[in-house]
Formats: structure tokens, sequence, C-alpha cells
């Protein structure tokens, strides 16, 4: 194709001219597309039973009040409050509740949850390399993906972000979070995993302290 | 509950309230199966799809960073399933069941067994993209968006986008050209 009918090509996939002010030849091939493309073209209602079963499902498995409750705290609200707040707010929250009754439910239905030591946290370093980056967070499953998660510090305009922070025993899985928007995977870390929702992730393991 | 926003309904959903996420339920539902349709799966495997993704969306909605946009993410978690299901081989043959179904209750199954033969090789050309070119195809052609929205439900730049769309259109018109000439030619 040369170059004039591959801009006029684009033009005409962004929008800008209209089918018929394309070049004759483009014109036709792009009418046989939209013709044959067309055929498949369904206007198709998704099945009655679908939303039912749906609901049906969420109905079964409601989603927990802790995870409710620690949302309503750290996601972003009318009101103003620091993230760094929010987080307090959050673990505050996520402490006093690990006091109360379990919200979720149980495989043995009405007994008592068998009382359970909790780990103590371990502080781990993490290390970004972004290099004019204005601010980079760490998010991950162990604070419920709060986007803003958990800011690192530049190392003297050297690119280089650093944070330590105290993560729970377990695997868990994480991203950065580059100017608030890039979701990044740890270049220093194994091989991410996708979360079924379009973005990588990168895998932790925090062993637990020894006593 | 219908005339709220996204963002209302998202915000009442994380509150607890299931007729909240119903509501956007009822409000994607049918896009979203068309354009999993659209993608190749047969109806059964459509719904599958999105039942996941519904139920997904509903569990992770903290994931969820911009509830004004909330179409768009469910959009991804929904391409997403769409991908894993086409990677694992899910059932196109079953498009061919429903072709069989068709031409059994048209009243003129000679012209109907000549329609139904040309969506096959449609549906088989647009099969061989890559699963990008597909999807930008399926987006531009099938459901009428533009470039720019495209690129944003595909995570992609519009540059990226109309280089999908002329690979696309090479490939398309390399095999649908014979079926063009058989069409004039009869």
């Amino acid at each position: 194709m040369n170059r004039m009918n591959d801009e006029r090509l684009e033009a005409y996939l962004e929008g800008e001219i209209p089918l018929e002010e394309l070049p004759a030849a483009l014109r036709d091939e792009e009418r046989m597309l939209s013709d044959a493309l067309g055929m498949l073209r369904e206007d198709v209602r998704a099945p009655a039973a679908l939303k039912g079963a749906v609901m049906a499902e969420i109905a079964r498995r409601p989603r927990s009040r802790l995870r409710a409750l620690v949302e309503w705290l750290v996601l972003p609200r009318p009101i103003s409050v620091s993230p760094a707040m929010g987080g307090a707010l959050a673990a505050a929250v996520v402490a006093v509740l690990l006091l109360l009754p379990a919200g979720e439910p149980t495989d043995r239905a009405g007994e008592p949850a068998a009382a359970v030591a909790t780990p103590d946290p371990v502080v781990t370093r993490f290390v970004f390399v972004a290099p004019g980056a204005s601010q980079v967070s760490l998010t991950g499953d162990w604070v419920d993906w709060d986007p803003d998660g958990i800011s690192l510090t530049e190392l003297r305009g050297s690119g280089v972000w650093t944070v330590d922070v105290p993560v729970p025993p377990g695997v868990h899985e994480y991203s950065f979070v580059v100017d608030g928007t890039e979701w990044r995977p740890d270049p220093l870390a194994g091989e991410p995993v996708d979360d079924g929702f379009g973005r990588a992730n990168s895998v932790l393991m925090v062993a637990a302290a020894e006593a | 509950m219908q005339t709220l926003s996204d963002r209302e309904l998202v915000e009442r959903a994380r509150s607890g309230s299931h007729d909240a996420f119903g509501a956007l339920v009822e409000r994607y539902q049918d896009p979203l199966f068309r354009y999993a349709r659209h993608m190749g799966f047969a109806e059964a495997d459509a719904r599958d799809i999105l039942q996941d993704a519904f139920i997904r969306a509903f569990r992770h909605l903290d994931r969820c960073s911009d509830p004004d946009r909330f179409d768009g993410w469910l959009f991804k978690i929904t391409a997403n399933l769409c991908r894993t299901a086409a990677s694992k081989g899910a059932n196109r043959d079953e498009h061919g069941l429903e072709e069989v179904m068709l031409l059994e209750t048209n009243p003129d199954p000679e012209t109907a067994a000549e329609a139904s033969s040309r969506r096959r090789r449609i549906r088989a050309a647009l099969a061989e993209l890559p699963e990008d070119q597909r999807q930008a195809t399926v987006l531009f052609y099938l459901e009428g968006y533009g470039v720019k929205e495209i690129a944003e439900r595909a995570e992609a730049s519009p540059s990226a986008i109309k280089m999908r769309l002329k690979r696309a259109r090479e490939s398309l018109k390399a095999a649908l050209r014979p079926l063009e000439d058989e069409v004039r030619s009869a």
C-alpha cells in the first residue's frame, strides 16, 4: 500500500473521514470486509437466566463483612483523609475485627473458631527502579490492593525507589504503581502471575520470623 | 436503581447492596454477551464466561480503581476470561451445531445453507487471526467501536490498534477474497 493510501486508511479507521472519501480500491476492500464480517453480527441478548445465576451465586457466598469494612475505610470517598491516615485506620479496624467473632462462613457452622496465634509481620525491603517517576507506591493483597498503597522513597534522585514494609508471613501477590496509574510487576521478583483482571502481579513468599 | 451512575452502583455494591450489583449486571450483560459471541464462543460458553466475569467482578470490586469506568474494567475481566477459554480450546464446533439448527428451521434451506457456509468460512478466517487482532476487528467491525475506545478497552495505544486493524485487514482480505469471487461468479 502506498503512503497516501495508508494515511487515508488510518484517517478512516480513526473516524476522521467517511468511507466515501477512501480511494476506490480501498473503499471496495473495506465494503467487502464490512459486508463479510457483518454476516457474523448478532443482535443477541444475554440469556434470561444469566442474571439469576449470578445473583444466586453472590447470595450464596456474599462478600465478607471484613472486606466491606476495610474497603469502606481505604477506598476514595468524598471526605479528605490522607493515605497514611486511611492505612492506619484500616490497620486499626483489621486489628479490632480480628478480635470479633468470625464474619466469614466456616465449614463447621456454629462452632467457634479456634484461637490462632497470628504470626508477626516481617519487615521486607522493596526496591523498584523508575527513573523519571514522580511517585511510586506498593500495593498488594495484604493491604487489600489499596491503590494508594505504600509510598516508596527515591534515593537522592537516582530513580531507585525503596521502602521497608511489615508484611504478614505467607504467599502474597503485589505490584508497584508508578505515578498513580501505571501498575507494574517487580522485575526483581520471579515470573509474574496473571491476576485474571488484565494485570501481572509479582509473587512474594514471606517466612515467619523465628521466635 | 437503573438511573444511578456506575459509580453510585459500584459504591452501593461495595457496601453490600446486591440490588446495586444486579443493576450493573442488567446494564452490561447484553453488550458483553454479544462480545463473547462475536469472539467465537457458543452460547453456553459465552454464558459461562459472563457468569464467571460478573462473579469475579463482585468479589473483587475493591480492585476497580475508577468506578466511573466500571464498564472498561468489567470488559477487561471478560476479555481475559475469553482469552483463557480460547486457550483451553472452548468448543467452537458448537457454532456448527447452531448453524445446523438454523438450517433445520429455515423455510428456504438452500439459501440458508449458502449463507451458513459463508458464515462458517468468515468465522474461520476471523478465528485464524492472532487474539489481539481478532479483538480489535470484532470491536471495530462488529461492535462499532472507534479506535480510541478500543484502545482504552484493550489497554493499548490508538496507533497499536490501527496497526492491529491493518494487519487483520490484510489477513482477512487474503482469506475472504476467494469467497467474494465465488459469490460474484455464482
